[in-house]
């Protein structure tokens, strides 16, 4: 699947859903994410996103040790991330049920 | 941790990167963190991107993937959302970064210039009688040093994700112009008449007390 502009707003509530699920760092995001499907997708694709999230304070970070080398950051929500994600949770139904309406009318 | 201690860490994980990378992909690294230079971001925001960077290449050396692995293949898009995702500042704010930048050569300059005329005053007289004469060619060579510096800088670090003919021709024609207007200007101010006559005389520590201030002033915008 290739990460189109469309993809990337979704992505980003799939991103939020797993870091509110449980505090976790980059990769192990991106496993879940290819774990449900996003194949085509690397730390680079998810890395910048993490920096706009944290950068508008719906995440936050913590730095730890990661115990193979450097220092890792691990990601959980801000109460505005818990906010944000309930917002994009109701778009996203809506979107669904609107887009699927389309698309039934259409066969 | 404040953001001269990141970069001396990330100098470090850079260090340790070179002897786990092949060199094609160190290089490639490399490159990412030289267009990080041209940004408009803030040292301090430079730094966070850099050992988020660093760390994240580590972690998939040390799981044995590629660079591509880790980070894909395109160099310049990522580049470009990430500097969009830090919050790069454009107008008013990303002048005012390129402009802590100018501040910061004009400090090195001024300390540069004064330094042989505190030496040659200590040796030679007494303090009060300390003595720097500003001549026309002197502010131009400064001038032309300060805006061929900035300038080669910012080509080297915008293009560094560019590959192919055209930009190394771009970069090439930069610093090559550059380095001749500084060596015209130097000539030019050695040789022209109007171009000798002193203009201000001043103590050589006023120069180097403005320089002083102005690294003070660079260093401490770096923090923002």
């Amino acid at each position: 699947m290739e990460v189109t502009q469309m993809l990337k707003g979704v992505l980003e509530g799939c991103v939020l859903q797993i870091i509110a699920s449980n505090e976790t760092y980059g990769y192990e995001i991106l496993q879940e994410l290819k774990k449900s499907g996003f194949q085509d997708i690397t730390e680079g694709t998810i890395y910048p996103m993490l920096l706009r999230l944290e950068k508008k304070d719906i995440i936050a970070a913590d730095v730890r040790s990661s115990g193979i080398g450097p220092q890792r950051k691990y990601y959980r929500l801000t109460q505005t991330g818990k906010a944000y994600l309930e917002a994009f949770r109701d778009t996203w139904s809506q979107m669904k049920e609107i887009v699927d309406k389309v698309l039934e009318g259409s066969k | 941790m404040n953001w001269r201690e990141m970069q001396k860490t990330n100098n470090r994980l850079d260090k340790e990167l070179k002897e786990i990378m092949p060199c094609d992909e160190f290089e490639r690294l490399g490159n990412l963190q030289v267009y990080l230079r041209g940004s408009q971001l803030s040292i301090s925001d430079q730094e966070m991107v850099r050992n988020d960077l660093l760390n994240m290449v580590y972690e998939g050396k040390k799981r044995l993937e590629t660079l591509n692995d880790i980070i894909g293949t395109d160099d310049k898009k990522l580049m470009d959302d990430i500097i969009l995702s830090a919050g790069e500042k454009k107008g008013v704010f990303g002048n005012k970064q390129a402009l802590s930048g100018a501040v910061g050569g004009f400090g090195y300059l001024m300390l540069i210039w004064a330094l042989p005329d505190i030496v040659k005053g200590a040796m030679s007289t007494s303090f009060p009688n300390w003595r720097s004469d500003v001549t026309f060619g002197n502010v131009l060579i400064f001038i032309v040093i300060l805006i061929g510096s900035v300038g080669i800088v910012n080509t080297i670090s915008r293009g560094a994700l560019d590959q192919g003919k055209d930009e190394d021709r771009k970069q090439k024609i930069v610093v090559v112009g550059s380095l001749a207007a500084i060596i015209a200007a130097m000539v030019l101010s050695y040789t022209v008449p109007a171009l000798k006559s002193v203009i201000l005389q001043c103590h050589p520590l006023v120069l180097g007390t403005l320089g002083v201030c102005a690294v003070i002033i660079y260093k401490t915008c770096g923090d923002k």
